[in-house]
């Protein structure tokens, strides 16, 4: 009896053993509810359980200071209402965008990319749309036309679409006119010669010309670069040529000596190794005078969390020198469902996060120029008017290198940057070095 | 009581079973496709020894991760643990306030590398680092050096980040001293042994195989260094500060070149056994002293 009882026991703690193990590897997120944090993952529930709710799975880089946290916040409430009897968005926060793209490239090779993505920005379609759905069957005729050409054309690949654009990449610099007088300085430079007088006016009245930064993919600074490497035909077909292999041209090794003097002479002692956010910082303090970023840092000049009261009457947008500006498509939302009930669930978001309404809410809450042509609005910051009419008068319009270059590229020119900046490698040995990780794909 | 086999099998066979699930099949998918060419899109074809090939004979970047893996190895295994040894040692002697210190010591040790890439960059900031004002006071005129991505001091900046902070070496080492049989202590003072004389031919001799397992724990976490890197370097300036832990996670995820950079997970595990192995057989872990 004693024996037989010890046995039992024995298989019951086997199994629970078991159970417990296994049970642990396969866990699911399965929270239902009114929408909380837990965690990091939030799940927003309509509330309503009759009938199935699909479920969507979108992890987003909008929380915390990005500028599009609020117009996502917004927008995610707006859906739920709409659709709370259907769909289940289960919002993963993961904040940074270059921590986004990891995380997605990490789910990418596990073949278990989500929903719905959205990098705002990053290109992540050559690398990965073996994974995601090829939307072209679901827009049609109406929905393409609504849309400028270009932002098609940056999320389509072989005439195929991948991605669905909510948003223009419109970027051109911003200037402190106050400091610009302190110097002497009435308007934005023409040529690229004017604009390093201007630095050395700038210098001279002791104001540090330029942001810059190196790390992550050096943004503020690869905005220069480009807008460098455009100041001619040659260098402005460079700056639309999709996954270029080859760095080694003649714009390309000009624009990076320019790049060279600017971390050399007029930019502040934090930008080697410094992250997009010092740049800014140092904007915001008016440590610097110009910085070169897009219409989505436009709400951030009226946060009194971030400057001192008026600091937006202060700033001043323009277009690079040679009249160039970025004026391009950005990568929109792209879709990984499974299944098609997955898929219905995901366009329907997606429909809804791009649609007119959205876009005209995240042109009046961030500034971010929408995708869609008709799209207009009296209540937005006037900076957002002065970037939209700079785009139109623009005689170069390029795209920015993260949308169009290849990833480990991208990767590769911020671990560049600081031995270019302190010359250590030379113009040419940078643009070799682009060229050789470029190779590599 | 006897011990049945069947029951011991039954109660083991969980832990095998995940074990194999996670570990033993995992690594064996790792090793197969080392010798493929395996990349993002769908490419995935057998290339022998071409991943192993291209690595040593044409890889610049794979040599300088090498390198700077077996440096930091070889410093960590050590000047790490020399460091933890000679605080233990003079921990052992119950210095007034002994406790305090080994808990400061400890510190570093117990936050987050996240935690502690954040805190080392604002402390080498070349605009207002700690390391540099302190410079300025001292010297009484602007310093300022940008200590992470000098190509000339970036490598040293890196390895300041872990080379000094031997808690773990301290604690175990300490743990392995305090328990050394007295009698032998008493013998030796007896005799005539001054402090040092015991601390150097006695109690280091008795702690070999806890000295040795410290070896063995600071060269092996320096194959699998990561956070400290990507946080604050990257790798960078180029590739100075790279190492292979680093080089392999950006092969994976930005490269998308899976084959290769499952190649370099075959060598972190082939350099990480003769570590072991090696390590044993120096400081002759299987003997016993007493």
């Amino acid at each position: 009896m004693k024996r037989g009882f010890r046995k039992v026991v024995g298989v019951l703690l086997i199994g629970v053993m078991a159970i417990s193990m296994l049970s642990g590897c396969g866990a699911k997120n399965n929270e239902t509810g009114n929408k909380s944090n837990t965690g990091n993952t939030q799940v927003s529930d309509g509330g309503n359980e009759s009938g199935k709710i699909i479920e969507i799975n979108f992890p987003t880089s909008w929380v915390g200071v990005s500028s599009s946290t609020e117009w996502f916040n917004d927008r995610l409430k707006a859906f739920n209402e709409q659709y709370s009897d259907k769909y289940k968005v289960v919002v993963e926060e993961i904040a940074g965008d270059q921590a986004y793209v990891d995380k997605i490239k990490v789910l990418y090779s596990s073949k278990s990319l989500p929903d719905v993505i959205s990098t705002g920005g990053y290109n992540l379609i050559d690398s990965m749309k073996d994974q995601m759905v090829d939307l072209t069957p679901y827009v049609d005729d109406q929905w393409k036309k609504s849309i400028s050409e270009v932002c098609w054309d940056v999320n389509s690949r072989d005439g195929s679409i991948y991605g669905i654009p909510y948003s223009r990449q419109v970027i051109g610099y911003f200037y402190n006119k106050d400091l610009f007088e302190k110097a002497g300085i009435k308007e934005p430079a023409k040529t690229w010669d004017e604009f390093f007088a201007q630095c050395d006016k700038l210098l001279a009245a002791g104001i540090t010309p330029v942001s810059m930064d190196t790390a992550d993919s050096g943004w503020l600074t690869s905005l220069l670069l480009g807008a460098m490497i455009a100041s001619n035909d040659e260098g402005e077909t460079f700056m639309n040529t999709s996954l270029p292999k080859n760095y080694n041209t003649k714009e390309f090794i000009d624009a990076a000596g320019m790049i060279q003097k600017l971390f050399q002479n007029y930019t502040t002692q934090d930008a080697i190794g410094g992250k997009y956010e010092n740049g800014a910082s140092n904007f915001f303090m008016e440590q610097t005078a110009i910085i070169a970023n897009g219409p989505w840092m436009i709400s951030d000049f009226y946060d009194a969390n971030m400057v001192e009261e008026g600091f937006s009457d202060k700033i001043k947008t323009a277009m690079f020198p040679g009249d160039v500006m970025y004026n391009s498509g950005k990568i929109g939302f792209n879709i990984a469902s499974k299944s098609e009930e997955q898929l219905k669930a995901s366009l329907d978001f997606v429909k809804f996060m791009t649609s007119a309404d959205s876009q005209l809410k995240m042109l009046e809450m961030t500034g971010e120029i929408p995708a869609e042509v008709n799209v207009t609005s009296d209540n937005i910051y006037p900076l957002v008017t002065e970037v939209i009419e700079n785009s139109n008068k623009a005689a170069r319009n390029i795209n920015d290198f993260q949308s169009l270059w290849y990833a480990n590229v991208v990767d590769e020119i911020s671990i560049q940057y600081p031995l270019l900046a302190q010359g250590q490698i030379t113009p040419e040995e940078f643009a070799t070095a682009l060229t050789k990780a470029a190779e590599k794909n | 009581m006897r011990v049945k086999k069947r029951m011991m099998v039954c109660f083991l066979l969980p832990c095998i079973l995940l074990f194999a699930l996670i570990y033993l099949i995992p690594m064996g998918i790792v090793f197969v496709t080392s010798f493929c060419e395996w990349k993002s899109g769908g490419v995935f074809h057998f290339v022998g020894l071409h991943n192993y090939i291209e690595a040593f004979v044409n890889d610049t970047r794979m040599h300088q991760a090498l390198k700077n893996t077996g440096i930091w190895a070889l410093l960590q295994s050590t000047v790490h643990v020399g460091i933890g040894t000679i605080t233990a040692f003079i921990l052992s002697r119950k210095i007034k306030g002994w406790k305090i210190l080994r808990t400061i010591f400890m510190i570093p040790n117990v936050i987050s590398a996240a935690a502690l890439g954040v805190i080392f960059l604002n402390v080498f900031n070349p605009k207002y680092g700690l390391l540099n004002s302190m410079i300025s006071t001292l010297s009484g005129s602007t310093f300022s050096k940008n200590w992470y991505f000098d190509q000339n001091t970036a490598f040293l900046t890196v390895t300041w980040s872990w080379l000094l902070y031997a808690g773990l070496v301290m604690i175990l080492v300490l743990a392995g001293v305090m328990s050394v049989p007295e009698d032998v202590l008493e013998a030796a003072r007896i005799d005539g042994a001054s402090g040092l004389q015991i601390d150097f031919k006695i109690r280091l001799p008795l702690v070999r195989t806890i000295l040795g397992t410290c070896v063995i724990i600071s060269a092996t976490s320096m194959l699998r260094e990561f956070e400290l890197i990507y946080l604050t370097t990257n790798g960078g300036p180029g590739d100075t500060t790279l190492n292979l832990p680093l080089y392999l996670y950006k092969t994976s995820l930005t490269d998308n070149n899976y084959g290769y950079a499952n190649m370099m997970g075959v060598l972190l595990i082939i350099l990480g056994i003769f570590a072991v192995f090696a390590i044993n057989k120096l400081f002759r872990m299987s003997e016993s002293d007493y």
